[in-house]
């Protein structure tokens, strides 16, 4: 069986928990005999191409002709969008601009067109969202594959393409939603669209869990015979294999994640301030980007804490990993949060973990410390218990990592291969 | 003499507020109170008012035929005389019958006895105080919380006094030994033990309103029948917690309506009398000696106490809160000493025990994950010992400054 997936990131050119999903997914999948075609906008080179063969949009030779089809079928000559909205900003500067940002048609039927892709979430994405789709029918044109599976609304368009051009079934597979990015009073009704149209095409919709699965049916009405959860795995590979152990002195309390309204780093500094308040030989760090990154600095310098608060920017999977192996709590204090596997690999590496109860994480790992994400007071309760008291942090850890025998990439890949059976059938 | 032995837990907990850390050193008030008050009315409406009320009536038609005993821990009589003092009057019109024994247990509902004896002593001693204050009778005879017992508590309880104990039929220590017998302690020998009989017991308590067991519904008749069928049963002892009356087990159940028919059905069918702990104790000889070296309850499917130290975190604050005994003793402040033992109740244990979490399942009572009450009880016990250290501190100064001043 072939499997045409399109995806935003492959290792190691990744920023958050898609790429490390779809990697894990693509791998497991191929271990059990799955031939995969992995599309990423642009290809660095340095991709991992053991488990899967990654294409380039940006090296494939798009036909005048299916530019010319692409744009009759959805009506008009292109659709060119400004937008502030950037789900996965980060301030890299990797992250150039796309240099065209309209779709000439012109030339002869039989000549070929290159597009150029920046594969990141600058404010082009929605006219390299188009782009990737004209590429995706070429795709589907030129390959042979019995199955489309696409990883989240930037790649939904190009699978209802590829799937209109091959007649193949589609999956959708949502790892987070524009409910979850944006909040639902907020939400930027152009991503929401793309959203449900993508999970409408669909012949079947993976989401990440049953939390997300409630998002689906209560926002994006889908059917919930459609919808299969299928939980995220874990890389059963410990820091300390990876990584030497960091020399620390002082207690560290670490929020990991974009500094955006999804990840909640508001509460995170509220909670740092109710400890700090009791206790003055406590650490916290925020390790990423975001939006509110200025907003999360004047905030802890209001507060008075910027000599216990610090900022780190976005760090490469090594520093990360530096700073995990330094934690004596991991905090995610999300207001919505699909999934969530960073706080996995927090715990892979014997950190326990504090979450909200918005994420799909909690669903698999029963023994962690869950507070609603307003709720400063449970959340800097949870953090102050397990600084201090040994006994809780050893039994929370151990108790989690029983529960994260059942997660693997081997079972959501397991769970995957017999939906794609369901559908072929 | 065939005997039906009747015991019912009476036991309410005390519910603690959200005791953040940051609530350590500054405020010492750790209760619900409001939510103490209404669980007490709650309970009071459904179960203790009408079931006191059932029973008494029971009483005045058979008189001496119909006694049973009551466990009352002396928290529930607090809660009592506290909040709802028209029910604690019920339970005394009831106990002043004289149809109902009341069994002595310790005054927190804990299990000191794991830990320390003479903690142990201390809440039941303190528990028979209560119960003559309020009800002007002195117990004979014990039931430990939730039946807990074990070869050394028969010992304790030997000397300091008792007759008899009730405890858990726990098929593993009684093996082929039937459970409706007088059996004695194997040391203490005077000690005479009552096992629950937990097939019957459980039919009432567990099974009653469980409309997929195939004893469905169970009525007064059935229940006779059931108790004749083994030719050997002498003494019956059915043991529950008196809330599966009206509580857990709602009036539309049928529950108060089984009991009512209860007596009058028994003495029709069977040569069955109602008779109360003590009664039985007077007038049977032991069969023999039951040896239980390690704590039976009647808790759980384990019939042990690994409900409330099954887990790390359950160790780990009992070992804590016992390690204050002596501090605790010493300074002898009457409300810290309330507060420490208070927090003995295997209640605050339970709530740390993991079984609810792993089901999905939680105490409807007291929805909070084991880890949330262990942070709470741990939080609670930190600002338990900084007083200590405050007082031992303050006492410290002004007897050194008296000292200084006796020099000059």
């Amino acid at each position: 069986m072939t499997v045409l997936m399109f995806g935003w990131e492959f290792p190691p050119h990744i920023t958050g928990g898609l790429g490390t999903a779809c990697f894990g997914l693509t791998k497991s999948l191929f271990l059990r005999g799955m031939d995969i075609i992995f599309v990423v906008p642009k290809l660095f080179g340095d991709e991992n191409t053991e488990v899967a063969r990654v294409v380039g949009a940006d090296n494939v030779a798009v036909k005048i002709d299916s530019i010319k089809q692409f744009s009759q079928s959805i009506n008009s000559k292109y659709i060119e969008i400004n937008s502030k909205l950037v789900p996965y900003q980060t301030d890299e500067e990797y992250f150039r601009l796309a240099n065209s940002s309209t779709v000439s048609v012109e030339g002869n039927v039989d000549e070929n067109k290159y597009f150029s892709f920046s594969a990141g979430y600058g404010k082009d994405l929605y006219s390299e969202v188009e782009r990737y789709a004209i590429v995706a029918s070429q795709i589907a044109r030129d390959f042979e594959f019995d199955i489309i599976h696409c990883h989240d609304w930037l790649t939904y368009k190009s699978g209802i393409e590829a799937k209109k051009i091959s007649r193949k079934p589609l999956v959708v597979h949502v790892h987070a939603t524009e409910i979850d990015r944006s909040g639902y009073n907020n939400i930027n009704s152009l991503v929401f669209e793309i959203e449900k149209k993508g999970m409408d095409e669909a012949d079947k919709i993976v989401c990440v869990s049953q939390y997300t699965k409630d998002i689906l049916v209560k926002y994006y009405h889908q059917d919930a015979s459609k919808i299969a959860v299928v939980h995220n795995g874990i890389d059963k590979e410990p820091l300390a294999t990876k990584h030497a152990k960091v020399k620390k002195t002082a207690k560290l309390v670490t929020f990991l994640g974009r500094i955006t309204h999804q990840k909640g780093p508001e509460y995170f500094v509220d909670a740092a301030a109710k400890i700090l308040a009791k206790d003055r030989d406590v650490h916290f760090v925020m390790v990423g980007s975001g939006d509110l990154y200025n907003k999360m600095v004047e905030k802890v310098a209001e507060q008075g804490l910027a000599d216990r608060f610090h900022f780190t920017g976005f760090l490469n999977q090594a520093d990360v990993n530096k700073i995990l192996s330094a934690t004596d709590v991991y905090v995610m204090p999300s207001v919505s949060e699909p999934f969530g596997i960073s706080a996995l690999e927090a715990l892979e590496n014997d950190v326990p973990i504090v979450i909200s109860k918005q994420t799909g994480v909690g669903e698999v790992v029963n023994n962690a410390l869950k507070a609603n994400f307003w709720d400063t007071d449970s959340i800097a309760d949870s953090i102050y218990a397990l600084l201090n008291y040994k006994t809780l942090k050893n039994t929370m850890v151990k108790e989690c990592r029983r529960d994260l025998e059942h997660l693997s990439w081997e079972a959501a890949a397991s769970k995957l291969e017999n939906l794609y059976n369901q559908l072929l059938s | 003499m065939n005997a039906i032995c009747l015991n019912f837990k009476v036991h309410q907990p005390y519910y603690y507020k959200k005791y953040h850390f940051f609530d350590i050193g500054v405020t010492h008030d750790y209760y619900d109170h409001s939510r103490n008050e209404e669980m007490i009315r709650r309970v009071s409406r459904s179960c203790y008012i009408p079931t006191n009320n059932m029973l008494l009536k029971l009483i005045e038609r058979y008189g001496d035929k119909l006694s049973f005993s009551m466990t009352i821990s002396g928290t529930t009589m607090e809660m009592l005389e506290n909040y709802a003092p028209e029910v604690l009057k019920s339970f005394q019109t009831l106990v002043s019958t004289g149809s109902v024994e009341l069994m002595s247990t310790p005054y927190y509902h804990s299990m000191a006895m794991v830990k320390s004896s003479d903690e142990f002593k201390c809440q039941v001693t303190q528990h028979q105080k209560k119960t003559k204050e309020l009800f002007g009778v002195s117990c004979r005879n014990f039931a430990n919380t939730d039946l807990i017992y074990a070869d050394y508590l028969g010992i304790i309880l030997s000397e300091m006094g008792f007759r008899g104990v009730v405890t858990e039929g726990a098929k593993y220590v009684l093996g082929w030994r039937s459970p409706n017998y007088v059996y004695s302690n194997p040391i203490a020998r005077n000690l005479k033990i009552l096992f629950r009989n937990q097939q019957l017991s459980d039919d009432i308590s567990l099974r009653f309103s469980n409309s997929y067991w195939a004893g469905y519904p169970l009525t007064a008749e059935k229940f006779s029948d059931w108790l004749c069928r083994d030719p050997n049963h002498k003494c019956v002892t059915i043991a529950m917690d008196y809330k599966v009356i009206g509580y857990y087990m709602e009036r539309s159940s049928g529950i108060f309506g089984f009991f009512e028919n209860l007596p009058q059905t028994i003495f029709r069918n069977t040569d069955f009398k109602f008779l109360s702990p003590n009664t039985i104790f007077s007038h049977s000889d032991a069969v023999a000696p039951v040896y239980i070296p390690n704590e039976i309850s009647w808790m759980s499917a384990e019939r042990d106490i690994s409900p409330w130290l099954g887990n790390e975190l359950q160790k780990d604050f009992f070992r804590k809160l016992y390690r204050l005994e002596e501090a605790v003793k010493r300074i002898n402040e009457p409300k810290i000493l309330e507060d420490w033992r208070r927090l003995q109740s295997v209640d605050n244990l339970f709530d740390m025990n993991f079984r609810w979490l792993n089901e999905h399942q939680f105490d409807v009572d007291n929805p909070q994950s084991p880890y949330e009450a262990y942070i709470n009880n741990m939080n609670i016990l930190n600002d338990l010992e900084m007083r200590l250290q405050q007082i031992r501190f303050s006492r410290m100064v002004i007897r050194n400054k008296l000292k200084n001043t006796v020099e000059v």
